[in-house]
């Protein structure tokens, strides 16, 4: 759990530094408005600046084990799954990046090839049912075909 | 506002196939999803939201609140049958209702869980309906400072029952609100962070964000855990409960009920704390104390009234005042704003009859998982025995398209992804990730009811500690945020002593 505490310290910290680099170009009063656009941002920085003192202090409390990320390999290959699916929806459309997110993901999680074709075709044909019959929300059908 | 207006305006607008149909999907769906070791209620609900951006408002509701309730009643099952609390709030159940089930008496202690969840969901509807319109007309008279310091002080408790510590708890709601400034100022509408991109103007989506961490890293995460369906206990037997159980569990239901909705009325306290707190003073009073845990039927009705009644408690800060109860009344603030309506005292005066609808699918949801659990408790039983490895899949693709489909925005895609892998990353470094979004949508209104204070006061400070109301609420949140510190300190020197 230490390493992920400075881990975290790093990464929240960096990105407070970029927030706050930003919020220097804010004007500090706005139509005479004191406590400008500035104030709030500012205010929780210095709130995170403190909170992350204090999780440096408390860092020996911690247990000793580093992180552990031996089970993450398959929520790891899920995330870059859904990663190019949520990439190619645009000018794949809906249902070839669905098989594409579907096919896969059941394979890794090793569900049977025969049950895989068969549940993905249902579920990529009642979400479209839903969605684009029910509902009437439109789902892309893709650039790729649109010529 | 009367109370009895509050049962009947709402009346017609519910009473149409649409609704009743939404409502018995969200309450099946629910209670499935609810059931499913590792999927929550929360994570029900994420979903199901983008499905009601055509619907109407009522429709919508009905779908939602159907899958709220029935998501923190489902959890039981799994509790009772499996030794896996479906839900979180369900962890006391496991410890009376498991034991039961394994000396064969499953049913008995499915029936006793869903008797008392109804009786805790029903009487909670009840109290909502009492005190969310009370509530809402003394909050009509709330100033910015009152605004700012109920909002603070929801914020210091998230972060104090937050699981890991409070510092982390409310670095988490800290990142929450900070990511709620992107966008424009809701001061003067000066825009903020939004590094050129057009899509980052009107600020980050609600939405993306919370299927994101609520359900697409939840998914994450449960991918790493099952992959199987889950064993269960096969013989159920008799579900109904017969008349001597409910004389025995009647007394405990009575007990349970106002702790359960007081608990989840405290902003997000929820029904895990409610469920060990009314299983804690059942033990107490007890006059057989070591018979807890062996499989009683006062250790399952205790924590199941108690769960149920914090969905109503929960529901009277959101309502009365816009301040989420829990994580999925922050789904729901979500589900109201797409809808064209703000949370909070005006909703009551502006939107009465809505206000009227929501009350009474409430206490139809729970009529309809009374049905679901007596009658079908034995089927959701084979469900959650479905494999994970096609579900969680299917529930991945859910969230893309749900997400896609609220505003038709491939940023929107990008956003879920992100905040998915930082739901994973927080529950990784046992970091609480529901103080982040409470801290989104607490954050506009801690920001814009701090700068008003400020500026009618003329940047006087003190202006947040001389109006009463707003005093005590600030003295609670510093109460809190140095209890762990004081206790340490007592604990010492006790010690010492």
């Amino acid at each position: 759990m230490r390493k992920f505490t400075y881990a975290l310290i790093g990464v929240v910290g960096a990105f407070s530094l970029f927030i706050f680099t930003l919020v220097q170009q804010f004007p500090a009063k706005v139509k005479n408005v004191a406590f400008g656009p500035a104030f709030f941002p500012l205010f929780l920085l210095a709130a995170i600046s403190i909170l992350l003192l204090l999780l440096l202090e408390n860092r020996r409390a911690g247990s000793p084990e580093p992180m552990d990320f031996s089970d993450m390999r398959l929520p790891g290959l899920m995330m870059g799954l859904v990663g190019v699916a949520a990439g190619i929806f645009e000018y794949a459309g809906f249902v070839l990046s669905s098989f594409v997110f579907l096919l896969p993901a059941m394979f890794l999680l090793k569900a049977r090839p025969k049950t895989v074709f068969i549940v993905s075709s249902l579920v990529i044909a009642s979400i479209y049912v839903l969605f684009k019959v029910i509902l009437r929300v439109p789902l892309p059908v893709g650039s790729l075909w649109e010529g | 506002m009367d109370s009895f207006a509050l049962y009947t305006e709402g009346l017609p607008l519910i009473l149409n196939f649409g609704v009743m149909a939404m409502l018995v999907t969200g309450v099946v769906g629910g209670v499935i999803i609810g059931a499913l070791p590792g999927l929550t209620a929360n994570m029900a609900v994420a979903v199901m939201t983008p499905l009601t951006y055509g619907m109407t408002a009522q429709a919508a509701f009905a779908l939602l609140l159907g899958a709220y309730c029935g998501g923190v009643y489902g959890g039981c099952i799994t509790a009772v049958i499996a030794r896996i609390p479906g839900t979180p709030s369900a962890m006391m159940t496991t410890l009376d209702g498991f034991p039961m089930g394994q000396r064969g008496e499953a049913g008995k202690a499915i029936g006793i869980a869903t008797v008392s969840s109804f009786f805790g969901g029903l009487v909670s509807v009840i109290i909502l309906g009492l005190f969310a319109p009370v509530i809402a007309e003394f909050a009509l008279e709330f100033s910015a400072q009152e605004y700012f310091a109920i909002a603070v002080f929801g914020l210091s408790i998230i972060a104090y029952i937050s699981p890991g510590s409070m510092v982390r708890g409310l670095l988490s709601g800290c990142i929450g609100m900070l990511l709620a400034t992107i966008g424009s100022d809701p001061v003067i509408g000066y825009p903020r962070f939004s590094l050129g991109s057009f899509n980052l103007m009107s600020g980050l989506e609600l939405f993306p964000l919370l299927i994101g961490i609520f359900g697409l890293s939840e998914a994450f995460s449960a991918a790493g855990r099952h992959m199987d369906g889950v064993e269960v206990t096969r013989q159920i037997g008799r579900i109904l409960p017969t008349w001597a159980d409910m004389k025995r569990i009647f007394p405990t239901m009575l007990r349970a009920s106002p702790i359960g909705v007081l608990i989840g009325a405290i902003p997000a306290a929820g029904g895990t704390i409610a469920a060990i707190v009314a299983y804690g003073v059942e033990k107490r009073l007890s006059s057989r104390p070591e018979a807890f845990g062996t499989g009683i039927p006062e250790g399952v009705a205790a924590p199941e009234t108690a769960n149920n009644a914090s969905t109503g408690g929960a529901m009277i800060p959101m309502l009365s005042l816009g301040i989420p109860g829990d994580s999925i009344t922050a789904i729901l603030i979500g589900a109201l704003l797409i809808h064209g309506l703000q949370p909070g005292p005006l909703l009551f005066r502006d939107h009465f009859p809505v206000v009227s609808s929501i009350f009474l699918l409430m206490a139809l949801a729970n009529f309809l998982f009374l049905g679901v659990g007596l009658l079908g408790a034995r089927l959701v039983g084979r469900i959650i025995a479905t494999p994970m490895n096609l579900l969680l899949p299917v529930i991945m693709l859910l969230c893309i398209v749900g997400t896609f489909a609220i505003r038709n925005s491939y940023f929107d895609l990008g956003i879920l992804l992100l905040f998915g892998l930082v739901g994973v990353f927080f529950a990784k470094g046992n970091m609480p990730s529901a103080p982040l979004v409470l801290g989104f949508i607490l954050g506009p209104i801690v920001e814009s009811n701090l700068r008003r204070g400020l500026i009618l006061s003329g940047g006087d400070f003190t202006t947040f500690f001389t109006r009463p109301l707003s005093a005590v609420f600030l003295a609670l949140t510093i109460a809190v945020m140095f209890s762990p510190y004081l206790l340490r300190l007592a604990r010492g020197n006790n010690a010492k002593g």
